[in-house]
């Protein structure tokens, strides 16, 4: 009989030091200010990017329109955005009419569209193809269980060993992209509400309860790598977190007015997390609901209006904080939608999509090329850029890194992206 | 007598190893949200059988319940249906006499994740929490049948747009790789054929209607039958694939047993699962009795998911609480009851965890213990139950041994008794006048020991 001893769940690196697997990241912000006392640095001058993911799969063929091309408006004629609609920016491509905050971006100079990225044998699982995108593995075994690109190049980059926080993931749940073997990312929720409380009708001093805390929280002994261990390294770092959360919150202020919507709030947090020069290189942030299989006509103008105020309300603050040149915001999604739409005013999962980036020192306007809708793949868009080329080219042009132990195989680049 | 190697025969407590309260508080915390410390009591005289029989022991329609039930309904007075549909199920958990049926509804709610969020119709999620808990401890197959009918479910996975000649393939995809076979065990072609099998399955109102007319009757394949299938016919060819047990037996032992079960040990329950069609109650059954759920590996080695954190500490401390405050602190820990985060439902275990989810699971401890919880929906009388009268220490041990089975380390117990003897400039509280301090000590300990990692476990 198989011997169903219990399993390690911490893996120890060549200096002996236990961190969280592969797949769990440490939940905590700043653990490491309690673990020894290595020199913090916050370099002001690192680029930084900010990953904004588009959960369901973003109808790219609805948001950057190729609106003089007839088999789009053959394939949606229910759908389909027409040339006096579309908000264009040039003579074959325009925005959706939903979007002229985008536009303002857009002739700010501050927009570039990355055609067709894609990957050979698309995926239309929304967990396994989010899965691809996260780990850069396009075999969806592999990218179950695998780091993430950016965790990857955490793992390697210099300045995460010195950062007080290298990266961090706005929402309940730790993305796969920013899992590391060595180094702990936060996913950090609802910013605002970070306080421990107070019962008003106690005499015990709210202090003294932290202090208790903190206390009974400290680490014990060598970590064993089991649940109670990953749970005492989380609480520890709630309870830091909690502190410096407050404080940075604080001390944030700015006259920019973020959208009210989830995604203007967690880009003002990450706009806050910014101006505390934490150094942080890394941000991600996601909006949901982009899985518009039916009514699509009505769900997808106000998902994409959302994200269009929300951005222009981030570059605005960026632009407030001095750091246009340092920060690049890229938007993509786990897959496109099907070129045809179907009987519900809706478009099922499809397979390539456009990627947006925004800020830092993109190149303007559009790269890529544009996939042929005349030469379509079981009714999708072929890609024409591999998305790993475009990770290349943001691992090696933007945050200076070397792709190769990152992404592995030799890959591409998309040429001229970054200024 | 069963074979003591053997993970899945049934366990009999050795000499060395009895049946005790820590054993019980986790029989109970597993099978349920947790007990109050009357009934783990109870379940040490009566034994380990004994306990498991009256956990399985759920009526088909359990009558009286559900009158006690729909009293406590309309206490709640809740006007707005949302609120009504949350608070009736979280007020359900805590005073269930069933606890395992509470629970495997929960399982099946994320098992067969729909969410609120696009359903938009609080009755039809009602009706769809009922059919769960109709087959939570039935037959899976008759359960995948019901869901795949549930009004809620057609909205949600828009079964309702999918008729011939405009097929919708988003139900046919997710019944395969969520609900059945798990990813990556069939085909783009298998989901466009299997789509085409269940037009027509569309709703009115808060019933399913076989709409004939827009049912696509042509031949398909789907994972190599074919034949004129209709959606059963794909539910039948489903649940034949042996992948479908495997898939199933491994969340069942990830929610019940270990987090990260090997395939070895699984495999023997999914092949019971297959052997026993797919009867749930069976499988339960033989969980609870195991070996394996009852060593030491399994013990403790779960994060308790917010629904057991919150009812648990209620249930322990037998504190009275608003069942909307309590719907509200789980949501704020990441367990929003109708509205799980996709279709794939809460990810769990660890993925609890996070900076966030652990200062909600504190506060939420401090309000459990507040002097005014009134104003909250919770009160919790330290006086009643606790120890006062026997000094800080006894306090600080009593608390221990309910909330977190004496599990923590020295240098805890003895903080928190150092907490429980000073005044909050450090100096110690003399003997004679401790009791006046009782019950703030009360309150701050209770939130303190829930704060632990160790209150985390299950």
């Amino acid at each position: 009989m198989k011997n169903w001893t219990r399993r390690r769940f911490l893996q120890t690196t060549a200096a002996g030091t236990a961190v969280a697997t592969v797949g769990l990241g440490s939940p905590g912000l700043f653990g490491r200010v309690l673990e020894a006392d290595e020199g913090r640095s916050s370099d002001r001058t690192g680029t930084i990017l900010v990953l904004l993911e588009l959960a369901g799969g973003n109808d790219g063929l609805n948001t950057i329109v190729p609106y003089t091309d007839d088999r789009y408006h053959r394939a949606r004629p229910v759908l389909g955005i027409g040339p006096g609609e579309v908000l264009a920016l040039d003579d074959r491509f325009g925005l959706h009419p939903a979007m002229d905050s985008l536009r303002r971006v857009h002739d700010d100079g501050r927009l570039a569209i990355v055609h067709g990225v894609g990957y050979p044998g698309p995926n239309r699982s929304h967990f396994e193809s989010m899965d691809i995108w996260h780990s850069a593995r396009t075999d969806a075994d592999l990218a179950r269980t695998s780091t993430g690109w950016l965790g990857r190049y955490l793992d390697l980059a210099p300045y995460a060993r010195r950062a007080e926080l290298p990266a961090l993931a706005v929402g309940g749940r730790l993305p796969r992209v920013l899992r590391a073997a060595r180094t702990a990312v936060p996913a950090v929720g609802r910013p605002d509400d970070f306080g421990l409380g107070d019962d008003p009708g106690s005499p015990l001093d709210r202090q003294v309860r932290r202090r208790a805390l903190e206390d009974l929280l400290k680490r014990e002994g060598d970590p064993e790598g089991d649940t109670l261990d990953f749970l005492r390294q989380a609480a520890r770092d709630a309870v830091l977190t909690s502190e410096r959360l407050q404080e940075i919150a604080g001390t944030f202020r700015t006259g920019v007015e973020f959208p009210a919507s989830p995604v203007g709030q967690a880009l003002r947090f990450v706009a806050q997390m910014l101006a505390a020069d934490l150094g942080s290189r890394i941000y991600h942030v996601s909006m949901g609901g982009f899985d518009t299989h039916a009514g699509q006509d009505v769900r997808h103008p106000r998902l994409l209006g959302d994200l269009a105020d929300a951005i222009e309300a981030w570059t605005d603050e960026v632009r407030g904080q001095g750091r246009t040149e340092q920060v690049c915001l890229v938007s993509y999604s786990e897959f496109g939608r099907r070129v045809s739409e179907n009987a519900s005013a809706g478009t099922d999962h499809g397979a390539a999509g456009p990627v947006l980036l925004v800020g830092g020192r993109i190149r303007p306007g559009f790269h890529g090329r544009f996939p042929d809708l005349g030469d379509l793949a079981d009714g999708d868009p072929k890609y024409t850029t591999d998305f790993r080329d475009l990770y290349a080219t943001i691992l090696a042009d933007w945050l200076g890194a070397d792709p190769g132990p990152v992404l592995g195989a030799a890959v591409g680049r998309v040429e001229g992206l970054f200024a | 007598m069963g074979d003591r190697h053997d993970p899945w025969a049934a366990h009999r407590p050795p000499a060395d190893r009895p049946w005790d309260e820590r054993r019980a508080a986790h029989l109970l915390r597993r099978a349920g949200f947790g007990a109050s410390a009357a009934d783990v009591r109870l379940s040490v005289e009566r034994g380990l059988d004994d306990t498991v029989d009256w956990l399985l022991d759920v009526p088909e329609a359990p009558g009286g319940f559900e009158a006690t039930l729909r009293r406590a309904a309309g206490e709640l007075a809740l006007d707005d249906e949302l609120e009504a549909l949350r608070g009736r199920w979280v007020d359900r958990m805590v005073r269930t006499p069933y606890p395992l049926l509470e629970k495997m509804t929960l399982f099946w709610h994320d098992h067969f994740a729909t969410s609120l969020d696009k359903v938009a119709e609080p009755r039809l999620m009602a009706d769809q929490n009922d059919t769960l808990r109709r087959h939570a401890l039935g037959d899976f197959g008759e359960l995948l049948r019901a869901v795949s009918r549930d009004p809620a479910m057609i909205e949600w996975l828009d079964n309702q747009r999918n008729a011939r000649g405009a097929p919708n393939e988003n139900f046919a995809r997710e019944v395969m790789e969520l609900f059945t076979l798990g990813p990556g065990h069939y085909t783009e072609a298998d989901v466009q054929e299997a789509a085409r099998a269940f037009t027509g399955w569309h709703r009115v109102g808060r019933s399913f209607r076989f709409d004939r007319a827009r049912h696509d009757d042509g031949v398909k394949t789907v994972l190599g039958r074919s034949g004129r299938l209709g959606g059963d016919d794909v539910l039948s060819i489903l649940l034949a694939q042996e992948r479908t047990a495997t898939f199933l037996a491994t969340k069942l032992v990830r929610w019940f047993v270990v987090p990260d079960p090997e395939p070895g040990l699984v495999g023997p329950l999914a092949d019971a699962l297959r052997r026993g069609g797919y009867r749930i109650r069976p499988i339960l059954e033989r969980i609870l009795r195991s070996n394996v759920f009852h060593s030491e590996i399994a013990y403790k080695s779960l994060v308790k998911s917010p629904a057991e954190f919150v009812i648990g500490s209620v249930l322990a401390l037998g504190v009275k609480a608003r069942p909307l405050f309590l719907a509200g602190a789980m949501a704020r820990m990441g367990q929003e009851l109708f509205y799980p985060p996709d279709v794939s439902g809460w990810e769990g275990h660890r993925a609890w965890i996070n900076a966030t989810t652990l200062l909600e699971r504190s506060r939420f401890a401090l309000d459990l213990s507040r002097a005014r919880g009134q104003d909250l929906g919770t009160l919790f009388d330290p006086t009643i139950g606790l120890p006062l009268d026997r000094g800080p220490d006894a306090l600080v041990d009593h608390l221990l041994a309910r909330l977190v089975q004496d599990e923590v380390p020295v240098r805890v117990r003895r903080r928190l008794r150092d907490f429980a003897r000073t005044l909050d400039g450090g100096a110690e509280i003399a003997a004679g006048r401790w009791a006046g301090h009782a019950v703030d000590k009360a309150r701050g300990l209770v939130h303190l020991v829930l704060s632990l990692p160790e209150a985390n476990l299950s």
